[in-house]
Order: C-alpha cells, then structure tokens, then sequence
C-alpha cells in the first residue's frame, strides 16, 4: 500500500444516499489528468454497484504474479470489486463477518494497484465488520480522510451523526459532508421541489453541529442514475448539467482539504 | 463454539401469529418507511385479515442503522420496561407497538437521545443483539393478553448477518422486497430475492418505490430514477408478483421526519398541503395490505 498516495474513503451511515455513485464521480473526475494514477475499490461484498456504475460488470479479475490485476476503465482509472468474483450477477453473498474480512484483507493486501495518486474506496452502510476491517488493514498505511454523504431528510442525517461519530471513534479525518439528491428541477416549468424535505436544516446544519466541513450539495438529475445504470460518466456526458457543476466544486474542495491543490 | 446435536430448529416467535419481513437487497430504497406504513395499512385495512382490530408490531432488525424510533416519533423515550419474566416490553405510539435496537442505545451524553450514538460491532455481537429482539420481546397486548396477528420486521440493507441469522431461528411467513426502478438497485435486489429463496421464506412480492414524481407546478410525471420496465422484469424473471408501484411523494419524507407516517395523514394532508400523488400512494399501500393478508391466510 506504500505506493499509494492518498486514500480516500468514501461512507455514510445511511444506504442509498449515492456512495457508489458519488465514488464512480470522483474517480472520473481524478482519472481526467491523464498524469493521474486513479484507483477505485468497493467492499460493499453484499451489494457491489460500482461495476455496473462503471460499465464494466461483465469482467473478470485475473491473477498474476504480482497480485490481482485491477480492471482498468481507461489507462489511468483501475477498479476493484467483489463484483468481479461472483459467479453471477444474481447470486446472493451470504457470508458473516470472519470470511468477509478475509477478502477484504486479500483486496488489500494482494491487489496489485501499481503506483497510485489516488485510491477510493466506497463502502457498504453501516458501522460494522467491514468498515472496522478496512480502518485496521488501511491504518498503518494511514487513511488521508473521509467523504460522508447523506440526503436532505433526517431519517438520513441520524444515521450520518453516527457514521461521523464512527470515524471519531476510530480517528478518521472527516473531509467533509456532501449532500446529495438535494432538490430537484422540474425541466418543464423550472420549479424547484424538494423531495426530500430538509426538515431538520439538511445536510449544511449538520456539517456546522458536528463541525465538519459542507463540501456541496448536489441536485437530482434523473440523467445520474441513467448513467450509472448504462455505466458511462456523468460528468462527461452531461457536463452543462447543475449536478455536474455541483459534483466538480466539491471535488476541488476535497482536493483542497488533501492539500492537493 | 461447536454445536451439540443436529441442525437448529426454527420456530416461531412468542405471542406472534404470523411473521412479515421487509426488505430489500438494496440500501436507502425506503424498507423502513415502507414497514412502518405498510403496518399502519394492515391494521387499517381488515377486510382479509383473520379478525375486525388486527394486531399488528413493528420490530426494528437494522442494528447498525435504527430508523423506526424517528418514523414513529419515539426518539427520546426512557428504556424499555421489562417483564416479570424478564422479557423486553414493546413501546408504544399510534396505537403500534414497536421495538428497535434503537430503544436499547446508551445515551449520548448530554442529551435526551440515543439517536448519534454509533455502534460498532463485529458479527457475534449483532447476532446476540438479533436473538434478544426476536426472542426476547413481549408482544401481548397489556389489556387482555392477546398476541400479534401479525409481526412487520424492518430488515436492514444486505444479504449478511442479520437474514442469515433471521433465516437460521424463525419461521417467517412471507417477504415484501422493495425496490426503486434503477438497474443498480434491482441488481442488489435478485440478491435479496436469492437470498429469501435459499433460506426457504416464501416472498409475497416486490414493491417498486420511488417510481415517479409529479412537479408540482406543472403537473408532469417524471421518472427520476429511471422507467418502471427493469423491475416489472425482474418481477416477471422471477415469478414473483409486482404488489404496487408507489409515486415519490415529498410527504412520505416529511411524515417520516415527523414521526407519523403518511398512512395516517388524511386526504387533506397533516399541513393543509396536498401532495400530487398522495391519494394513488395510500391507495396503493392499502392494495399492498389486502395482498399480504391474503397471502398470509393461506
């Protein structure tokens, strides 16, 4: 892992708040500098989404000698996923923590990921086995900081105190919070809507109470999960979209907060 | 620890009739919201249950992420009583019992509420803490002593622990998997359905969430997380029945926040709005409970 720069974890507390979707942008977006050696891993064993995100769900990991070969979306951006392991897409991984931590430990151990600049890492939600698994095995090598996503509404907000109070457990450095499916435009009549109403001040409130920084919000656009289900960048598809303005300010914020800018 | 004599058995829950479970492979499609409303719906909607007043629970499997105390507005509740014998009593609200790893937190210090408080355990312990809420509860009504007809229980996201465990100890009488249209969830969705299928649970249906939203201003459907048509194949792959498809509905959220769920705001809506949507959503809802109750009287 020594020859990996920065790595970064991307988590929330709550599922469906678009982690792996958030991931799959990012890496994009750091993969653009064609100098910039990207690396992106999902542990979420039990729902692996970034292959499909990332168009490549019917690939294979193969072993070398030096470890598994990552799969490369392009030269500069190579993935890894359980998802590659599974016999098929339907199959149900039913696996307690024990065994789940020891593929954990061999992505992370036996990956051969090559020289990296950046390596993400999106996580399934929750506070348990494999993100207690991922801190230790990644802590010696050291964790440059945290992205926590949430949604507007408060049955999101509660779940993402807890993943923030989690990473002040185990002494994670939050790099800020990034709220996502914030608003909608109507691209009739340009109305805005909130769907998921921030009854409780939304994701900016909680950034100030816990004292972390707000990164952005980022607005639904139905075209993000069109793409993540064809498996082709937002970001390059749409890049006039309010999302994808949204998505590369906070991109450059993280950037700011590694100290990369 | 080796396990004396043969392959364990799964019984039934005390004081419950019938087991529902909630679920979906994927995270943050609405398994609790669906849950809790879905429970107000078969207590409302009797027209297939066994008697007049059906009794229905809610029990809270999500132990790492308790989301029913905020959706029933019992979020800085004392702890939970327990019996002579023990046993852990339910919590009121609604007229709903419910129970939920969240009434059993510490306290975060200097506030009312357990509501930030993370927990981080490894697999034993979230098994212990499954067994004691399905084992260890005490559903009978405190006047009169009647049971449950039925147990809604609010799975948490994945295919790990929890089901496994659930699967392993209780009879569970039938499924309800939810899902929004994207591809990325129904993907995690053939999961849970595979995973209900190796443990022998017998699944009802699947439900489709978060289908379509309609501006409120201009009246036009918009199908923010893609076309209904993947799920409806999934559903058909499988040979499992569609129950409904529900709208995206900004009230669902806001009664969620609230802690009264939308099954039981009025057509008028809790605050003099109403929302496009709303009548086709608690009507699908009621279909869904006409559903699960004949499913469950066969």
């Amino acid at each position: 892992m020594s020859s990996v720069k920065r790595k970064i974890l991307v988590l929330s507390g709550k599922g469906g708040v678009g982690k792996s979707t958030f991931t799959a942008q990012l890496g994009w977006a750091f993969a653009a500098d064609e100098n910039v050696q990207t690396g992106i891993m999902d542990v979420d064993i039990c729902g692996p989404s970034i292959p499909t995100i990332l168009g490549i769900a019917s690939e294979q990991v193969h072993a070398s000698s030096s470890g598994w070969s990552p799969v490369y979306v392009q030269d500069n951006l190579g993935v890894m996923s359980v998802g590659f392991m599974l016999p098929s897409a339907k199959d149900a991984i039913m696996w307690r923590g024990p065994k789940k931590n020891g593929l954990i430990s061999q992505f992370l151990k036996d990956v051969d990921w090559g020289d990296l600049d950046y390596l993400v890492v999106d996580t399934p939600p929750g506070t348990s086995d494999e993100h207690l698994s991922i801190v230790q095995y990644l802590k010696e090598s050291g964790i440059d900081g945290a992205v926590v996503i949430t949604t507007p509404q408060e049955v999101a907000l509660q779940d993402v105190r807890r993943e923030i109070d989690f990473c002040n457990k185990v002494g994670i450095r939050v790099l800020g919070l990034v709220e996502n499916m914030s608003g909608f435009v109507c691209p009739n009549c340009k109305t805005e809507s909130q769907i998921f109403k921030p009854s409780t001040g939304g994701g900016r409130r909680l950034a100030q109470d816990m004292g972390v920084e707000f990164l952005g919000a980022v607005p639904l656009d139905p075209r993000i999960g069109k793409s993540a289900d064809y498996g082709v960048s937002f970001l390059d598809e749409y890049p006039e979209s309010p999302a994808s303005i949204a998505y590369l300010d906070i991109i450059d914020k993280i950037k700011q907060q590694l100290g990369d800018v | 620890m080796p396990r004396r004599g043969g392959p364990i058995q799964k019984r039934s829950l005390p004081h419950v009739t019938k087991v529902l479970a909630v679920a979906s492979g994927k995270g943050g499609v609405g398994k609790s919201t669906v849950a809790v409303n879905l429970a107000f719906s078969l207590a409302m909607n009797a027209e297939h249950a066994p008697r007049q007043r059906p009794r229905v629970g809610i029990l809270d499997l999500d132990i790492f992420g308790p989301s029913i105390p905020k959706l029933m507005a019992l979020e800085n509740v004392e702890e939970p009583q327990l019996t002579d014998a023990g046993a852990i009593v339910p919590i009121v609200n609604h007229g709903l019992p419910c129970m939920s790893m969240g009434f059993l937190l510490p306290k975060a210090p200097g506030t009312d509420s357990s509501a930030d408080t993370a927990v981080v355990w490894r697999g034993l312990m979230v098994q212990k803490a499954v067994q004691q809420l399905l084992f260890d509860v005490d559903w009978r009504d405190p006047d009169g002593g009647a049971g449950l007809d039925v147990l809604v229980i609010d799975m948490p996201p994945g295919t790990g622990d929890v089901p496994l465990t659930l699967g392993q100890l209780v009879n569970v009488d039938g499924a309800v998997i939810v899902s929004t249209p994207q591809d990325v969830a129904l993907t995690d969705v053939r999961k849970g359905v595979s995973m209900f299928q190796k443990i022998s649970v017998p699944i009802v249906g699947l439900l489709l969430n978060e289908s379509y939203f309609i501006c409120p201003s201009c009246t036009t459907p918009h199908e923010l997380f893609g076309p209904p048509a993947a799920f409806r194949a999934t559903a058909a792959r499988f040979g499992v029945d569609v129950l409904g498809e529900l709208p995206l509905v900004p009230g669902v959220s806001r009664g969620g926040d609230r802690g009264v769920p939308y099954a039981l705001h009025s057509a008028n809506g809790a605050d003099g709005t109403t929302d496009l949507g709303g009548k086709e959503w608690r009507q699908t809802m009621a279909g869904v409970a006409g559903q699960v109750w004949q499913f469950l009287s066969k």
